[in-house]
């Protein structure tokens, strides 16, 4: 038999575990399951570095994307037009332009400490014409460029176009594929 | 003439006899009664679910309390995929998503829930998991601490990626990584 105050107590006690139980019940649980798989990667961009637009490095357009262009006007044994190419006449048999373009490689989750940069053109320039990056002449089988690249350095190719006196007056624009490949 | 009277007085009284108990006849015909108590109370409850988010991944078991999230294949450098951003950083890249999460209510005179989430394991190496701007733990982590009712609240889930090599302190490549994220939504 309880006393009056003991049955307080328990009509309270009953209170507060009816209480906390309506607490305990008023949540949602859920759970999401995420998933992806990593892979490595490498970008190779065109930058426009301090100094662009003067003369022996043209400021290129689509800078820090993967394709870019660059203008190197209109040439000929007598000169060029665009100041920031530097012109030079071999005698009367050719002119050469030259030009410092540069690139930015990055990679991701790679455990590479360099890569390989090549180059090729797309289709045969016109007879006469001879496109050479730092050194190598180019042609439409991949040429080495540099098998040391550093990730994350600009990396300046010297390019040169040398257009013989035989060569007819026309459009020589050139399209140039680079290819960055992790060591 | 008295006679007549006491004639027509008997049957009178013949009639109403027949009368009750004929009334009576019915009145016993088997019949039974009750009483059903009903006991209902109604409780409290929440009900949450995930819904895919027209501008992000489509969730697997979307509309359920148990859904899933691939980002597919993630890369610094490649194309994310449909409803994914990616974003490149200094030493990471981020791809995110959005998605929403529904919380219904019932027999509550709350306005609002609190919603939390946690890892149900730690994070792969080299990738840490946000929602909103929370950064996910094995403990919880208070997401949101007003979220209305039967709304399709956005959310974005984020995945730092490290751009380090695996075993330099980047991700594992090449490989599936799953993870399981808890949410709970507490009322108010």
């Amino acid at each position: 038999m309880l006393s009056p105050s003991q049955r307080t107590c328990l009509y309270v006690a009953i209170a507060l575990m009816e209480t906390m139980t309506g607490r305990a019940q008023n949540t949602a649980t859920s759970s999401l399951i995420v998933s992806m798989d990593v892979v490595s990667s490498i970008s190779l961009e065109f930058v426009n570095v301090s100094g662009a637009g003067t003369q022996g490095t043209c400021s290129i357009s689509g800078a820090n994307t993967n394709a870019a262009s660059v203008n190197f006007g209109i040439a000929s044994l007598s000169g060029d037009n665009q100041s920031c190419v530097s012109f030079a006449a071999n005698g009367s048999t050719s002119y050469t332009l030259s030009n410092n373009i540069y690139l930015f490689v990055t990679q991701s989750n790679i455990a590479s400490g360099s890569y390989t940069l090549t180059a090729s053109l797309p289709s045969s320039p016109p007879t006469g014409v001879t496109w050479v990056i730092n050194s190598a002449t180019l042609s439409t089988a991949s040429t080495t460029i540099s098998n040391g690249g550093n990730y994350g350095n600009n990396f300046g190719m010297y390019m040169q176009v040398t257009v013989q006196h035989t060569v007819a007056s026309g459009n020589l624009s050139q399209t140039i594929n680079l290819q960055a490949t992790a060591n | 003439m008295n006679k007549r009277l006491v004639h027509l007085c008997w049957l009178f009284a013949l009639l109403v006899i027949m009368f009750v108990r004929s009334e009576g006849a019915f009145a016993q015909k088997p019949s039974a009664s009750g009483t059903l108590s009903v006991q209902l109370q109604n409780g409290s409850g929440l009900q949450m679910t995930f819904q895919s988010n027209t501008s992000g991944v489509s969730l697997g078991n979307a509309g359920t309390s148990a859904a899933s999230l691939a980002f597919g294949i993630v890369s610094a450098y490649g194309t994310p995929g449909t409803g994914i951003t990616l974003v490149n950083g200094t030493s990471t890249f981020t791809v995110s998503t959005l998605f929403n999460i529904d919380v219904q209510q019932s027999g509550l005179s709350s306005t609002s829930y609190t919603l939390s989430a946690s890892l149900s394991a730690a994070a792969p190496t080299g990738i840490t998991y946000q929602i909103d701007s929370a950064t996910l733990t094995t403990s919880s982590q208070s997401i949101q601490a007003n979220g209305v009712y039967g709304n399709n609240i956005v959310h974005t889930f984020s995945a730092i990626v490290s751009t380090a090599a695996s075993g330099s302190g980047g991700p594992t490549t090449g490989t599936q990584l799953t993870s399981t994220i808890n949410f709970t939504a507490t009322a108010n």
